[in-house]
């Protein structure tokens, strides 16, 4: 391959050249052309000369008949004529004309003597009369006529002369025209040379491109069928896993003894450990083939580090590690993101810092950033001399590289992956006194005082549970017993009972700006804002709450 | 300047009138040097200028090169246009030059009004005789233009020029 694409180069570079040498000829060509054109437009000095004879001839003649005593013929006549044949033979003197036939003259020395015999006889013709001796004007005659004979020879000469300069003209007019055709075919040549590789080449490209795509779609249908794979063994082990741990949590019920249970917990963990691996694979794969979605549900801040705090409660106690949460005053109550995935998120990282680094003190400062939520988690370390410290385990190659990581560095690789997709960051600070930070940003939407929620009041859990599920296409949140910062904005109430008008009267006394909707059939339906009638579904639940009101709920 | 070149064209402008109006009423000259005519006007009168009286019309000044002289030649003569304008051109669009030694050549009339051509007197400050293409040179402003360096125009550099016939 290598040397075809040598060889197609080679020969464009070839045609190219010969193009541009045949360019250069073609010029020195059209330059000869010119030269030529010049040349054949140069004034014909052989009508010169033919004309100083024509005028010689007349001059004879006229003298001749003067000299003949016709009486039409007078001395002023032969004069004029004897002045224009001067100015012939002046003409030979001047000018580029004159130059030329000078040329040819060289030696013979035509004009010199001409000239002389003009000036020999000037005084003669001007004072022509026919008083003259008749031998006086036959000297003349004979003279002029000897003259004539030379100037002849001299017109001969200039005629050969320029018939070959112009044919030399003609002959390099002919060349240089054969020179053009023979580069023209020549360029025509070189320039259908030319395309013809260009189409080589790009048929080469394209054939190139084609198998690029080809192999791209392969690698792509294997990377997919190795995610599919992973995901469904994933799947497989998962299932027989949790049996053992079921079955583990049964035997530890039994009466065992301390060795026993030592033993179980073992077994316990180990099989914990292999499910949360399995977990761990399961979101790779997920990432891989960018499959995730995250969530927007609305929680609670101090929630999400309640959970990551129970997440690390066992580590902690095992393994003597401090760890503490700290949000700041400034963070607020409510944010609306992926709980599960944020945890996820801190609960790797943390993870990676206490097991593979080795800290045994462990910060998360939560705090609200520009867009969102900052979560630094400073550890202490050793810097590079610490076992575990790998940043670039935390980083890998680049922003999400999921081809190349050690076996530690999954739950990193998973956790940037994750906060990739949110759309935020992470950076990892250089070690200072002993103490690193890895700061996390993520944009999250953040809910500054009361949060809207709605309060679900029915006996049936099942209700409760649909209610809620249903609601959080709805709304924000699901009002909590206890929970500060909670604007209820409409209570929904499962209908019928006894108590249903004690129920109705003391949730409007809780609640007085909620309305009051009754899921089910009321028995007083006065009592109630709107009702919303079994089966629930989310559209008449939506239709239920906004029912007499502004329509503030869709149905997405 | 500007006041003295409209004086100069006012003055060139009765003169020729003055000059059409003696030319017509004058008998032949003997020492006449020009003839001019309209051939497609056989009715109207020939003119026929002397040498002072083609010396007395507005003398223009062409410096050119020619291939029948030596270097840049200073011209002296009246434009053509000026000699030709005591005819009526009627017709004609082109003009049949004859010279003394009877060379002859039409060039187009349109010539006389794209380029100042003269009929040239003087050459280098000396008067043109019949011995140096004299007394009349048929003298175009070669070096001014282009086109003019082209055997079309040098074949109308017609020396000893004696008629010129309307056509």
């Amino acid at each position: 391959m290598k040397i075809s694409i040598g060889i197609t180069r080679g020969l464009m570079a070839v045609a190219l050249l010969g193009l541009m040498v045949l360019a250069v000829l073609g010029f020195r060509a059209q330059e000869k052309d010119m030269q030529s054109l010049r040349e054949q437009s140069q004034e014909i000095i052989y009508w010169s000369t033919s004309q100083g004879e024509a005028e010689l001839g007349r001059f004879l003649a006229v003298l001749g008949r003067f000299a003949l005593g016709e009486p039409d013929v007078t001395a002023k006549q032969v004069n004029r004529r004897f002045d224009i044949f001067w100015s012939r033979i002046e003409l030979f003197r001047q000018g580029d004309v004159g130059r030329r036939i000078r040329i040819y003259d060289g030696e013979l020395g035509v004009i010199a003597d001409l000239r002389a015999l003009l000036v020999k006889h000037e005084k003669t013709i001007v004072d022509l009369s026919h008083d003259d001796p008749a031998e006086l004007h036959r000297e003349i005659l004979a003279e002029f006529t000897a003259a004539g004979k030379r100037l002849r020879a001299l017109s001969m000469l200039v005629l050969g002369g320029e018939e070959r300069r112009l044919a030399g003209a003609r002959d390099a007019v002919r060349s240089s025209a054969r020179l053009t055709w023979i580069f023209s075919v020549a360029a025509l040549v070189l320039s259908l040379l030319l395309i013809g590789i260009m189409l080589i080449e790009t048929r080469r490209y394209r054939r190139m491109a084609a198998e690029s795509a080809e192999l791209a779609a392969r690698a792509e249908a294997a990377s997919r069928a190795k995610s599919r794979f992973l995901t469904m063994m994933s799947h497989e082990l998962r299932t027989p896993m949790n049996g053992v741990l079921g079955l583990l949590a049964l035997v530890r019920q039994t009466a065992l003894n301390k060795r026993q249970i030592r033993l179980i917990d073992q077994a316990d963990r180990s099989g914990r450990q292999m499910s949360a691996l399995l977990g761990d694979i399961l979101d790779f794969s997920d990432l891989q083939s960018e499959s995730l979605v995250m969530a927007r549900d609305m929680f609670e801040l101090r929630g999400l580090a309640r959970a990551v705090e129970e997440m690390f409660g066992p580590i902690i106690q095992r393994e003597g590690v401090k760890f503490t949460i700290e949000i700041d005053a400034d963070a607020p109550r409510w944010v609306v993101g992926d709980l599960t995935r944020l945890r996820q998120v801190l609960g790797h990282f943390v993870t990676f810092l206490v097991d593979v680094v080795g800290s045994k003190d462990v910060r998360l400062a939560i705090a609200r950033a520009p867009s969102g939520l900052a979560f630094d988690i400073d550890v202490a370390v050793q810097g590079s001399d610490q076992p575990g410290w790998q940043p670039e385990a935390i980083f890998g190659r680049g922003s999400a590289h999921y081809g190349d990581f050690a076996s530690d560095s999954l739950g990193p690789m998973i956790a940037r992956g994750l906060v990739s997709l949110m759309g935020g960051s992470v950076t990892l600070l250089r070690p200072v006194a002993g103490r690193a930070t890895l700061s996390i940003c993520v944009p999250l939407e953040l809910i500054d005082g009361a949060a809207d929620c709605v309060r679900i009041e029915a006996e049936s859990v099942t209700v409760q549970a649909v209610l809620a599920a249903l609601l959080r296409k709805l709304v924000r949140g699901v009002w909590e017993p206890g929970a500060a910062n909670q604007k209820v904005t409409a209570v929904l109430m499962e209908a019928g009972g006894e108590e249903e008008t004690v129920r109705a009267a003391r949730l409007r006394s809780d609640h007085p700006a909620a309305r009051l909707i009754a899921v089910g059939a009321p028995r007083s339906a006065g009592l109630f804002d709107a009702v919303c009638p079994q089966p629930v579904t989310a559209e008449a639940l939506a239709a239920a709450m906004s029912a007499g009101a502004e329509p503030q709920f869709e149905v997405s | 300047m500007t006041t003295l070149s409209t004086l100069s064209r006012i003055c060139s402008c009765i003169l020729l009138t003055i000059l059409v109006l003696a030319r017509t009423a004058m008998p032949a000259a003997a020492d006449e040097l020009l003839i001019i005519s309209n051939a497609t006007d056989p009715a109207q009168a020939e003119v026929r200028f002397s040498e002072a009286e083609l010396l007395a019309l507005p003398q223009v000044t062409i410096r050119t090169r020619t291939e029948f002289t030596d270097g840049v030649v200073e011209f002296i003569g009246p434009l053509a246009r000026d000699a030709v304008a005591f005819i009526e051109t009627g017709a004609a669009t082109s003009v049949h030059l004859v010279a003394a030694n009877d060379y002859a050549i039409d060039i187009p009339l349109s010539d006389l009004t794209n380029y100042d051509v003269i009929l040239a007197l003087q050459a280098n400050g000396e008067r043109l005789t019949i011995r140096d293409k004299g007394p009349i040179w048929l003298m175009y402003p070669v070096d001014d233009h282009a086109e003019l360096q082209d055997p079309t125009y040098t074949i109308r550099l017609i020396w000893q020029l004696t008629t010129m016939e309307l056509r």
